[in-house]
């Protein structure tokens, strides 16, 4: 090679002058600096122009012109890829098909619109009202007619095809939502023996459907309504018209309309917003994801609400005697039944209470104790070198982010896990004499009671409940824990949501009638009557009601 | 809805609440006094208070009548005129609130010395004021859902009583024949003690929703105190059979010492005597409960206030007061007697005197179309 | 509003408990720093006299060895509890001097037993020896209480061959009462005998003694206030038990037939005993009813003498019962009348049913009571006779 071919570019340009090249670059970091700023004051125009999702109030209407419209709605979808826009001849016409990809039955709108479109080329039809063409040329199942621009996006999101014609301001949207979901399975929250299998999944639609199913009855009335600014989630609030009583609706209907959120992902989100207490140790709100226990909530006068994209199913009001029922219990002989239900009573109190009377028993009362026991214990904690109520906290805690990493943990985990936690811990702890074999007994009892409960919501508020006393009985001994008791006996009265304190009508003088499905339950036969307490509008469930004769 | 949050209560949850303001402290730290005043026929002093008070309850009831929407707070100055009406109010403020102050300190003697020797007294009852005070701020309808939940749990542990029949012999009892009329009219002056707290009908009265059929408030009072007169004369009956009345007068609390006698084999817990303690701390609870919250609304009437609630923040430390200024052993049994006597006045002489002057001027005003 | 104010309560409460519990835990005492009593034994000091002018207490105080740790096997000689003692005038004031020999709190709730020297109770007074347990809080009242003429600490370091703690061998053995008559038990603990004190009556306490290196009930110690009236026998504990119940089974020997020594015993299973106080004009009266169930228990004669298969037999058995039962009780009621002690409480009938004749006659009633007959009457059955004739 030549190396005298080889010209340096700098010997051609001029010498460079680091503090223009300096203020040069300055500049241009503030021009694009300026152009950022301006793109995003840009966006942010669009995306108000935009305004997406369109709200309802906006009485924005649809032009003759297609092209007109399709500007529009492509403005309004801009960046949406999985929108799908579709031009055909309709009856001599230009048409335009707009549905979102995924969410619309395809097949059905080929086989029901673009087919039959295209078969009826010839066809020239100059009828005034869209809906004629439509009667005429296609055949879909359901339709609508939409001026609103606003009203029309809607449909499209919720999966609707929309069909806009030339020279007409009148859309049609056709019925063809048809999107992946989950079918009808078992409840994975509330499993039973003896009873229906059919759990609610996250189709509104296919929920309302599972009550409708269970009865023929036409006073049961489904109320939508549509709550969050942005997500536009469905909301059925489903009720008995003669049974519940009216005010209950109306300030179910109200408290849902109050709720002033953009999204609602979750029904907890609901379950939130409508309950008083921002702070309810217990839930106030029977959560459901089985559509039996929804049905006989209603005709127990009770109101229903259920929301799109969750399987579960909320009832209100709620009250401790609905906690401590199961719907085994109603699939069980009677006797075994009762039996079942104090157990579970039973349970509520070990779980909560089990540690906190150790504690206070062993290192404040022993004198209770029965002298053998007393020596034994005595023999056992001999060389504790921890206090009993330090000792019982360490379990307890210890205990909970067990439970809390099993739940947590990928199902393959979770043997594993269960032997570290129930052999390493749970006997080794023992062995070495950091605790003694006794207080493993009552913490694992404890544990044992609280899985015991039907509502697992219900379940945490009586764990936290347990620290609460554990640490009263700590100081106070059994004086503390009787204390404690009545403090939070107030607080579960005083607990109120939709009208009805969480302890509603256990153990009342005035709702005695009610005893029949309380702390036992008595055969369907011999409880003629509806739960006093929700205050059902029709109290007898034998022989009150008639079809010639209903409450109005 | 049966219980929608409503300021009312029904004629049986008026029931429970008069259950609940007698039905506490008062029997475990008076029973010595009845006793050691009525000897072994100390039980039918317990029957003829219950008969008594009773009456005087329906009294209350019948005066109430006259004056549908009105608490005494309200109707004593337009009976007896404002000066004197204003002194029975001071009157019956004064007594409840002398006599929560020493139900609290006689329960925190008793569950401190019979189990827990080292904490200060004065915690027990200072924690109690506050737990009561956090139920008394409460509406009337929620208090009364928790005074009958205990009324239901706590009312059958009471039959550990009954245990006591094992160590029974009726011959304690006797000689009834010749009646000893002294001891007797001394036996039904320390009753009152027993059944201290049912004034509270006249400020809870107003609240009740006359409009359930068949059962009157008064029946349901007169059903209450026969319950109550049953199971008081039941126990000290008791007492008087296994301890005998003579010994039974020189133990500070007879009640708990007859369960210590008790011995039921193969019970996890042993001491009964403490059990008892334990389930009756409820009780002085609901007591106080009501105390409280009557009190706070004998203010809030008093002075027109809109709400129970400051009332009653305020009486806390009044009461707190109170009960240290007792703390002292004489102290405390000169007050227990004067409020004794004080509310034996009350109920057996202001009360009927009321009645009779409502009915007199309802007939002598009757001719004047007089309306009350 | 309301609501502000429901909150600036219960933050306000919530600060208060919170502030207890860094002040808290006054009674917390874990149940293995507390050192449980299970026998007292108190007796007075053989020399020396004490400021009040009687000789000093001497108290000992049985304490449990906790067993270090359920691994450690705590090997069958080793002994389950030791000993402290101390002297002084005030019981109370004992216990706490006994405590700088103690690591941990003595502590009296699950006390068993009381021995009392009858020495103790002559120079001091059995209401004096036991006020302090009564007045106490932490004693319970089924405490067994127990007299002796010995002295009491070599009791409390008996070490009971089962192994238990030697207050609890005390506490068990004492409840053998209801299988055995001679025993002397029911309603002779803390609590009772705290109620016959009250009323100035006498009080029997159940005797034990050491013989042969071995506890022993032997009969009951009568007092009345600080005097020692005298001593039960077996027998005669066995013939009053007829009369006040806690019997559940017995077992009543007798020569059969009468007048042989061949022996055939009685299994007693139900006593019902009604004793009635009878006033005619100045004359008084007692009658006692027995009535008796049981099954043959034991016969030593062949089948070939007497044959129960006839009905007679049993009948003529049932006899001899009686009578034996009849003696039995006479042997006790004299025994008590030669002591001078109102043990069947004829007092206590007579004040019950017939008033103003106590009232008349309660001063001069010590002289009177030994002369008050008594007649009784026994009816036993036979309900089987056991499963080979």
């Amino acid at each position: 090679m030549n190396n005298s071919n080889i010209k340096k570019i700098s010997a051609s340009m001029p010498i460079a002058n680091i503090n223009s090249a300096n203020s040069n670059l300055k500049n241009l970091r503030v021009l694009l600096q300026q152009s950022e700023d301006i793109n995003v004051d840009i966006h942010k125009l669009i995306s108000r122009l935009r305004n997406m999702p369109v709200p309802a109030k906006t009485n924005m209407y649809f032009q003759r012109s297609l092209v007109q419209n399709r500007k529009i709605l492509s403005v309004i979808f801009a960046d949406c890829a999985d929108l799908r826009l579709r031009e055909f001849n309709l009856a001599g016409r230009r048409a335009l098909l707009i549905y979102i990809d995924g969410l619309t039955d395809t097949k059905m709108l080929e086989r029901t619109i673009l087919a039959k479109a295209l078969c009826s080329q010839e066809q020239v039809i100059s009828e005034k009202k869209i809906a004629k063409i439509i009667e005429q040329i296609l055949t879909p199942s359901a339709y609508t007619i939409a001026i609103k621009i606003a009203a029309a996006v809607q449909q499209i999101m919720m999966g609707n095809a929309l069909i806009v014609v030339d020279g007409f301001r009148q859309t049609v949207v056709v019925d063809s939502a048809e999107y992946v979901k989950r079918g009808i399975e078992e409840s994975k929250s509330e499993n039973i023996v003896r009873g229906a299998h059919d759990g609610f999944n996250e189709t509104l639609r296919d929920n309302i459907v599972l009550i409708r199913r269970r009865t023929k009855d036409t006073n049961l009335k489904v109320k939508i309504v549509d709550i969050g600014q942005r997500s536009q989630t469905s909301v059925a609030v489903v009720y008995v018209d003669n049974l519940a009583q009216s005010d209950l609706v109306e300030e179910v209907l109200r408290k849902l309309a109050a709720i002033n959120i953009d999204r609602l992902v979750l029904s907890y989100n609901i379950q939130e917003y409508i309950t008083p207490r921002p702070w309810p140790l217990f839930p106030t709100i029977q959560g459901t994801e089985r559509p039996d226990v929804v049905v006989a909530g209603l005709y127990e006068g009770r109101v229903a609400i259920i929301m799109d994209n969750t399987p579960w199913a909320l009832i209100v009001p709620y009250t401790y005697n609905t906690a401590m029922q199961s719907v085994d219990d109603y699939a069980m002989q009677v006797p075994v039944a009762s039996a079942v239900r104090m157990i579970r009573h039973f349970a509520v109190l070990v779980t909560v209470y089990l540690p906190a009377l150790y504690i206070s028993i062993v290192s404040f009362n022993p004198g209770m104790l029965p002298t053998a026991l007393a020596i034994y214990i005595a023999e056992l904690r001999a060389r504790a070198p921890f206090p009993t109520a330090v000792e019982a906290f360490i379990m307890v805690v210890i205990l909970e982010v067990f439970q809390e990493a099993i739940v947590r943990l990928p199902n393959r985990m979770v043997i594993a896990a269960s032997v570290v936690g129930g052999l390493v811990i749970g006997t080794t702890v023992a062995q070495a004499g950091l605790v003694n074999p006794l207080l493993v007994v009552v913490i694992s009892g404890t544990a044992i009671a609280s899985y015991a409960m039907t509502s697992y919501n219900f379940a945490m508020g009586l764990r936290l409940a347990r620290f609460i006393i554990i640490i009263i009985a700590s100081v106070l001994g059994l004086y503390g824990v009787i204390l404690g008791t009545l403090v939070l006996l107030v607080y579960m009265c005083s607990l109120e949501s939709f009208g009805q304190s969480f302890m509603g009508g256990f153990l009342q003088v005035d709702t005695l009638a009610d005893w029949r499905d309380s702390l036992v339950r008595l055969s369907i036969k011999n409880n003629p009557l509806r739960p006093k307490i929700y205050g059902a509008q029709d109290e007898t469930r034998i022989g009150g009601y008639r079809d010639g004769k209903q409450n109005d | 809805m049966v219980s929608r949050t409503t300021d009312s209560i029904s004629v049986l949850q008026l029931g429970v609440v008069v259950l609940a303001a007698t039905l506490g402290g008062q029997l475990i730290i008076t029973s010595r006094n009845l006793i050691k005043s009525g000897g072994e026929a100390a039980w039918i002093s317990v029957i003829a208070g219950g008969i008594v008070y009773g009456l005087v309850a329906v009294m209350m009831i019948k005066i109430g009548r006259h004056f549908p929407n009105d608490t005494f707070v309200e109707y004593m100055p337009k009976i007896w005129g404002k000066f004197a009406g204003g002194l029975i109010i001071l009157w019956f403020y004064l007594l409840f609130i002398a006599q929560a102050a020493v139900i609290l300190q006689g329960f925190g003697k008793f569950i401190k010395y019979f189990m827990f020797d080292k904490t200060p007294q004065i915690v027990i009852p200072a924690t109690m004021v506050l737990a009561c005070a956090y139920c008394a701020l409460h509406k009337i309808n929620i208090i009364v859902k928790v005074l009958s939940i205990l009324a239901v749990l706590t009312t059958p542990v009471l039959g550990v009583w009954l245990l006591a029949l094992q160590n029974f012999n009726a011959e304690m009892l006797l000689p009834i024949i010749p009646f000893n009329w002294p001891k007797f009219a001394q036996g039904l002056q320390s009753a009152w003690n027993v059944f201290a707290g049912y004034e509270i009908i006249m400020v809870v009265l107003p609240l009740v929703s006359w409009k359930s059929p068949g059962l009157s408030p008064e029946t349901g009072v007169v059903w209450t105190f026969a319950i109550l007169t049953v199971f008081f004369a039941v126990v000290i009956a008791i007492i008087i059979g296994v301890l005998g009345a003579e010994q039974a007068a020189l133990f500070t609390a007879p009640a708990v010492t007859v369960i210590k006698g008790v011995e039921v084999p193969g019970t996890f817990a042993e001491r009964l005597e403490n059990l008892l303690m334990i389930f009756w701390i409820p009780l002085v609870f609901d007591t106080i409960v009501v105390f409280m919250y009557t009190l706070a609304k004998v203010v809030q009437i008093k002075f027109s206030l809109q709400d129970h609630r400051p009332a009653l923040v305020m009486q806390i430390p009044i009461i707190f007061f109170l009960t240290e200024l007792n703390n002292h052993l004489p102290n405390y049994e000169i007050a227990s007697k004067y409020i004794m006597y004080a509310g034996i006045v009350f109920s057996l002489i202001v009360i009927p005197l009321s009645l009779l002057m409502v009915l007199w001027k309802q007939r002598s005003l009757a001719g004047d179309g007089y309306e009350q | 509003m309301n609501n502000k104010n429901l909150f600036w309560f219960n933050t306000v409460t919530l600060v208060l408990i919170c502030s207890l519990f860094i002040t808290g835990c006054w009674d917390q005492k874990e149940l293995q720093d507390r050192a449980f009593i299970m026998t007292v034994g108190i007796d007075v000091a053989d020399e020396g006299l004490g400021a009040t002018g009687s000789p000093p207490y001497e108290v000992s105080v049985q304490v449990l060895k906790l067993a270090a740790g359920a691994s450690e096997k705590q090997s069958a000689q080793e002994a389950k509890t030791y000993v402290l003692s101390g002297r002084g005038e005030s019981i109370f004031e004992i216990i706490r001097q006994l405590y700088s020999n103690s690591s941990k709190a003595l502590w009296f709730e699950h006390l068993q037993a009381i021995i009392i020297s009858r020495k103790a109770i002559e120079k001091k007074g059995l209401k004096p020896v036991l006020d302090f347990f009564i007045r106490d809080s932490e004693t319970r009242w089924k405490i067994k209480l127990f007299t002796t003429q010995n002295k009491v600490r070599q009791f409390l370091e008996y070490q009971p061959p089962t192994g238990e703690a030697g207050g609890i061998f005390l506490d068990e053995l004492i409840d053998q009462y209801t299988r055995n008559p001679e025993i002397a038990g029911r309603l002779l603990d803390l609590g009772y005998i705290n109620l016959l004190l009250d009323t100035k009556k006498e009080v029997f306490m159940p005797q034990i003694s050491m013989q042969k290196k071995k506890i022993q009930i032997t009969g009951a110690d009568v007092y009345r206030g600080n005097t020692y009236l005298g001593h039960y026998d077996e027998y005669s504990i066995k013939g009053q038990k007829f009369i006040i119940g806690g019997v559940e089974s017995a077992i009543i020997a007798v020569p059969y037939p009468p007048g042989t020594d061949t022996i055939m015993a009685l299994e007693i299973f139900k006593i019902v005993s009604k004793l009635e106080p009878h006033v005619n004009e100045d004359e008084i009266y007692f009658t006692l009813d027995i009535f008796i169930r049981g099954n043959v228990g034991e016969k030593q004669i062949t089948r070939e003498v007497i044959d129960l298969d006839d009905s007679k037999q049993i009948i003529a058995f049932e006899e001899a019962i009686n009578n034996e039962i009849k003696t039995n009780i006479m042997y006790g009621l004299n025994q008590s009348r030669r002591i001078g002690a109102d043990f069947l409480q004829f007092s206590d009938k007579l004040r019950a049913h017939y008033p103003e004749t106590w009232a008349r006659l309660k001063e001069k009633w010590s002289n009177i009571y030994p002369t008050i007959p008594l007649y009784v009457r026994v009816e036993s059955h036979v309900r089987h006779r056991g499963e080979h004739l």
